[in-house]
C-alpha cells in the first residue's frame, strides 16, 4: 500500500463513517421490520377482539382517532402514531446499548486489558521472559516515536497471541498470552509486536472501541426482547382476556426484538469481520517492513498453526474483542465469513510464498540472558549487517518527504537505533525509568539546570522544600548520573519512563506535575529543552490522568490554520539559524507548501507561549492537514541541510501535540 | 395504540435506563477495585526486593556480630514472617485481615532491623564493610520505594472505598458484595529499646 501514515489514519476515520452508515441503515431496517410485526400482531389481535369480544370492537380503545384509519380501510398498517413509538422505542434502546458499552470502554486500553484478566507487568521484572518482551515493546516504541505502552499479561491464555488497544498512542496498551512468553522465540515476539504497534501507529484501535460499542447496541435490542419474551409470560398467565391480548403483543414484540437483535448481531459481526481481515493482511506486511524479517511473524504465525491450543482465548469477554487480536481468539470457526482473521496459511503465504503449509511441533523456548537485552541477529540477512550504515543513512536522508512518510512506519533502522539508544542508556537511569518514585525523580534531574549554577541552586531549594526527603536524595543520586547523558538521549528517556510514571495514582501526579512546572518555572523563563519536555511528559500523561480530552478535529483546510502554522514556523526557523537572511529562508522553505502568503513574524511574537498556543490549535486539524503542517515543519528545520538538537527536539514536541509518531532523527544528523 | 402498550413502552425504557446506571455503577466499582488491586502490585514487587536483601545482609553482618546472635535471629525470624504476611496480602489485596497482618509484620521486620543497624554501630569493621554499605544503601532504596508505592495504593484504595461509601452506589456495593479495602498501614515500632552498650 503506497499510503502513508496520515493516509491510513484517514482511512481508518473513512472506514469509520462507512460502518456508521452501515450501522444506521440496519438500524432503519430493524426498526422498519418491528414496527411491521406490530402493526400486524395489532391488527390481528383488533380484529380477533372484534370476533370474539361481546363488547363493541372500539369499546377497549380509549383512542379511537388512533384505530379510525383501520377501520375504514381494513388491513392498513400505516399507524404514524405506533411508527413513532416503535422507532423512538428501538433508537433509544440501541442508542443507549451503544453509548453506555463506549462510555464503558472510554477508560481506554487499560479497561479491555483488565476485562479479559489480563496482569499488568511490573516494568521491574525480573522474571526473563517478562523482561524480553518488556524490551522488545520499549524497543519498538522508541523506534516508532511513541509512548512506550503499558504491557498486559493473560496469564490464564495458553494459546499464542496478543492485542492493542486504547484510542490513541497516549492511552494504548499491548496485551500478550502467557503462550507467547513461552514458545516464541524473540524475533517472532518482534514479529508479533510489529503487527500489534502497526495497529496503533494506523489508528485501528480506536476503530475496534466503536465496532464494539455498536454491535452491543444492537446486541442490548435482543437482550430486551428476551426479557420481554419472559415477562410476556406472565402477562398471559392474568385471566382478563383484554391484558391476554396485550400479553399476546408483548409477546410478539418480544419475540421480534430478540430475532431482529440477532439478526443485527449476526449483520454487525458480519461487518466487523469484513473490515477486519483487510487490515490484519496490512498489519502483517508492517510488521515485516519494521523489523525487515519475515521470519519473525510468520514463525510466530506457523507456532499457532502447530500448537493443539493455537490462538485461542478462553475467557467469555474474547467474543467483543476478538477482531483485536492477533490471531483468530476462537479456533473452531468453520464459517469464514465469521473468522475476524484470514486463514493462518494464507497469511504466512502472503509473507512467504513458498510455505508448504505444514505446521511445526512446538517446544517452549528457554529464555536466556543474552536474548533478553541484546538484539540477537542470528537468522537476519548478514549483508543487511554490512548494508546497514549505507542503508540508514539512505533511510534517514535529510529530505522533509522522507521524514513524513516515515511518520507512524518505522525502519528496521529505527528500531536498530531504538535498540542502541536502550543499550547506551546507563543502567541507574534505565532502572530509575522503570519505577514510579525514581521515575518522578528522573524528570527532575533532568530539569535541573545544567549551565547555570545559580538557578540550579534555586531548584535545588525549590525541591527540597516540595518533595519529601528521600525523593529528595533520589533526585540528587540521579543528578550526577544526567550530567554524564548525552543531550540528545534526554527525550527518549522521557518516553522511557512514562508507562513507570503512569503507575503513580491521581493525587501523586497532581503534585509531580506542580513539582514540574515549578522547575521549569524557576528561573522565570522556559528554554525551549525545558518546554520540549514538558510538552511530551504531559501531553501523553495529562490525558492518561483523565485531565484532558483527546482533542476532536476541528480545522480541515490548511488555510483554517495558516496562523498558528506561520507562529510555528516562524519560531522554528528563529531558534535553527542565527542569520536574518537563513532565518528568512527556512521560513520560506517550510511555508512554500502550506501557506497562501507567507511573511515571517518579527521575532517578538515569537515567544514560546505563543507557539504553545497555536501548537493548542494545530492538535485540532486533520489528519491531512497535519501531515501538511508536519512536511512544513521538518523542511524548515533541514532547511540549512542539518537538523540541531534544539530542533530536533522542538519536532519531538510538535510530533507528540499534534499525535504523530515521528521516528527518532538519526544522531549522525543531529548536531549538538 | 393501546394505553396498555404505552404503558409498557415506558416501562421498558424506565427499566433499561436504571439497568444502564446501575450497570455503570458497577463498573465504576471494578475498574477501581482493580486499580487498588493494580496498585498493591506494585507494592510487591519491591516488598519482595527487600525480603531478598535482608538474608544476604544478615550474612555479611555475621561474620562480624560475635554476640547479640539473638538481633540476628530476630531479623530473620520478622524477615520470614513477613514475606508469608507478603504472600498472603498478595492473593488477596486489600482484604482486611491480610492487610493487618502485612501492616504488623512488616513493623515487627522494620523494628527488628532498626535494632541490628543499631547493634552494628558497635562494630567499625562492619560498618565500614563494603557490602554492607551497599546492602544498606539498596535496602533504603527500597524502603523509599515502597514507601511511594503505599501512598499509591492507599490513595487508591481511598477512591475505591469513598465510592463504595457515597449514595447511591453504595446499595449497588452491598448488593453485589464489594467489599471495603483496607490501607496498607505499618505499625510503627516503639522505640522502646534503647540500644544495647556491648562489652567488648
Amino acid at each position: 500500500m503506497a499510503t502513508d501514515f496520515f493516509d491510513r489514519q484517514d482511512y481508518a476515520r473513512r472506514q469509520t463513517t462507512r460502518l456508521l452508515v452501515m450501522f444506521v441503515l440496519s438500524v432503519v431496517i430493524i426498526i422498519l421490520a418491528i414496527y411491521l410485526v406490530v402493526a400486524v400482531a395489532l391488527d390481528s389481535s383488533g380484529a380477533r377482539a372484534r370476533l370474539h369480544s361481546s363488547r363493541p370492537p372500539y369499546g377497549m380503545v380509549e383512542q379511537p382517532i388512533d384505530e379510525q384509519p383501520m377501520a375504514r380501510s381494513g388491513p392498513s398498517y400505516w399507524n404514524p402514531q405506533l411508527f413513532l413509538w416503535v422507532t423512538l422505542g428501538t433508537t433509544a434502546v440501541i442508542a443507549l446499548g451503544s453509548l453506555y458499552k463506549i462510555a464503558e470502554l472510554s477508560a481506554g486500553g487499560e479497561t479491555v486489558a483488565l476485562m479479559l484478566g489480563g496482569r499488568p507487568i511490573n516494568p521491574q521484572t525480573t522474571d526473563l521472559a517478562e523482561r524480553r518482551l518488556l524490551n522488545v515493546v520499549e524497543e519498538m516504541a522508541l523506534a516508532s516515536g511513541v509512548p512506550v505502552p503499558p504491557v498486559f499479561l493473560l496469564e490464564q491464555e495458553p494459546g499464542i497471541n496478543a492485542f492493542a488497544a486504547g484510542h490513541q498512542p497516549g492511552d494504548a496498551v499491548v496485551a500478550v498470552s502467557a503462550g507467547c512468553l513461552k514458545y516464541l522465540t524473540r524475533e517472532e515476539l518482534q514479529g508479533v509486536m510489529g503487527h500489534e504497534f502497526s495497529h496503533i501507529l494506523n489508528g485501528d484501535m480506536r476503530l475496534d472501541l466503536r465496532l464494539i460499542g455498536i454491535v452491543n447496541g444492537i446486541l442490548v435490542l435482543a437482550i430486551v426482547g428476551y426479557y420481554l419474551l419472559r415477562s410476556a409470560g406472565s402477562f398471559s398467565s392474568s385471566r382478563d382476556s383484554k391484558r391476554d391480548d396485550s400479553g399476546t403483543i408483548v409477546l410478539i414484540l418480544g419475540l421480534a426484538m430478540l430475532v431482529l437483535g440477532y439478526l443485527g448481531v449476526f449483520l454487525g459481526n458480519l461487518i466487523k469481520s469484513a473490515i477486519n481481515r483487510q487490515r490484519e493482511f496490512l498489519a502483517d506486511a508492517s510488521a515485516v517492513q519494521f523489523t525487515r524479517y519475515p521470519g519473525g511473524i510468520t514463525g510466530a504465525l506457523k507456532k499457532i498453526g502447530g500448537l493443539s491450543e493455537g490462538s485461542r482465548i478462553r475467557d467469555g469477554h474474547a467474543t467483543e474483542v476478538s477482531h483485536m487480536f492477533f490471531g483468530d481468539a476462537f479456533a473452531g470457526s468453520f464459517f469464514n465469513l465469521f473468522a475476524t482473521h484470514p486463514p493462518l496459511a494464507e497469511r504466512i503465504r502472503a509473507l512467504e510464498p513458498d510455505f508448504d503449509g505444514r505446521f511445526p511441533e512446538v517446544q517452549p523456548v528457554a529464555v536466556t540472558a543474552d536474548t533478553v537485552a541484546d538484539r540477537s541477529r542470528a537468522g537476519r540477512p548478514a549483508s543487511l549487517e554490512k548494508l546497514l550504515p549505507a542503508a540508514a543513512a539512505a533511510a534517514m536522508t535529510m529530505d522533509a518527504g522522507n521524514i513524513t512518510r516515515q511518520i507512524g512506519r518505522p525502519q528496521t533502522e529505527h528500531l536498530e537505533q531504538a535498540g542502541q539508544m536502550v543499550a547506551d542508556m546507563p543502567p541507574a537511569l534505565m532502572a530509575a525509568a522503570r519505577e514510579p518514585f525514581a521515575a518522578q525523580a528522573l524528570i527532575y534531574a533532568l530539569l535541573l539546570s545544567r549551565d547555570d549554577e545559580a538557578t540550579c541552586a534555586r531548584q535545588l531549594q525549590m525541591l527540597e522544600a516540595k518533595v519529601e526527603p528521600p525523593q529528595y536524595q533520589q533526585t540528587q543520586q540521579l543528578a550526577a548520573a544526567v550530567q554524564s547523558l548525552s543531550a540528545a538521549a534526554a527525550l527518549p528517556l522521557v518516553d522511557l519512563s512514562i508507562p513507570a510514571l503512569k503507575k503513580s495514582s491521581p493525587q501523586q501526579y497532581a503534585r509531580f506535575r506542580e513539582v514540574v512546572e515549578a522547575l521549569v518555572d524557576a528561573d522565570h523563563k522556559v528554554d525551549l529543552f525545558e518546554y520540549s519536555l514538558r510538552t511530551v511528559l504531559f501531553s501523553y500523561l495529562d490525558v492518561n490522568f483523565g485531565l484532558k480530552k483527546p482533542p476532536a478535529v476541528r480545522y480541515r483546510t490548511a488555510d483554517a490554520v495558516a496562523q498558528p502554522a506561520a507562529v510555528i514556523l516562524a519560531t522554528l526557523a528563529y531558534v535553527g539559524q542565527s542569520q536574518a537572511e537563513d532565518v528568512q529562508r527556512a521560513f520560506q522553505a517550510g511555508a512554500a507548501g502550506l501557506l497562501k502568503q507567507a511573511t515571517l513574524l518579527p521575532s517578538e511574537q515569537c515567544t514560546l507561549a505563543a507557539f504553545d498556543a497555536a501548537l493548542a490549535q494545530l492538535a485540532q486539524a486533520s489528519p491531512q492537514v497535519k501531515r501538511a503542517i508536519i512536511t512544513a515543519v521538518t523542511t524548515c528545520i533541514a532547511a540549512d541541510g542539518k537538523i540541531t538538537l534544539k530542533e530536533g527536539e522542538l519536532l519531538r514536541a510538535v510530533a507528540a501535540v499534534l499525535a504523530c509518531p515521528v521516528p527518532p532523527l538519526p544522531a549522525a544528523m543531529v548536531e549538538n | 395504540m393501546s394505553p396498555a402498550l404505552i404503558t409498557l413502552i415506558v416501562l421498558v425504557v424506565v427499566v433499561f435506563l436504571a439497568v444502564i446506571v446501575i450497570a455503570g455503577m458497577y463498573n465504576r466499582l471494578v475498574t477501581l477495585r482493580n486499580r487498588y488491586k493494580n496498585a498493591f502490585s506494585q507494592i510487591d514487587v519491591q516488598l519482595k526486593r527487600r525480603y531478598d536483601l535482608i538474608p544476604n545482609l544478615v550474612e555479611v553482618a555475621k561474620g562480624y556480630i560475635k554476640h547479640e546472635r539473638e538481633t540476628l535471629e530476630a531479623v530473620i525470624k520478622a524477615r520470614n514472617a513477613a514475606y508469608a504476611a507478603g504472600q498472603q496480602a498478595a492473593r488477596s489485596p486489600g482484604e482486611p485481615q491480610a492487610m493487618t497482618a502485612l501492616g504488623g509484620a512488616e513493623g515487627q521486620l522494620t523494628g527488628a532491623l532498626g535494632r541490628l543497624f543499631a547493634v552494628a554501630e558497635a562494630y567499625p569493621d562492619l560498618k565500614a564493610n563494603q557490602n554492607m554499605l551497599a546492602l544498606q544503601e539498596e535496602l533504603s532504596a527500597t524502603e523509599n520505594k515502597i514507601a511511594f508505592a503505599r501512598q499509591a495504593y492507599n490513595d487508591a484504595v481511598m477512591g475505591y472505598n469513598t465510592q463504595r461509601e457515597v449514595f447511591p452506589t453504595t446499595v449497588i456495593a452491598s448488593m453485589f458484595n464489594f467489599q471495603a479495602a483496607n490501607l496498607f498501614e505499618v505499625e510503627q515500632p516503639a522505640e522502646r529499646e534503647a540500644p544495647k552498650v556491648s562489652f567488648t
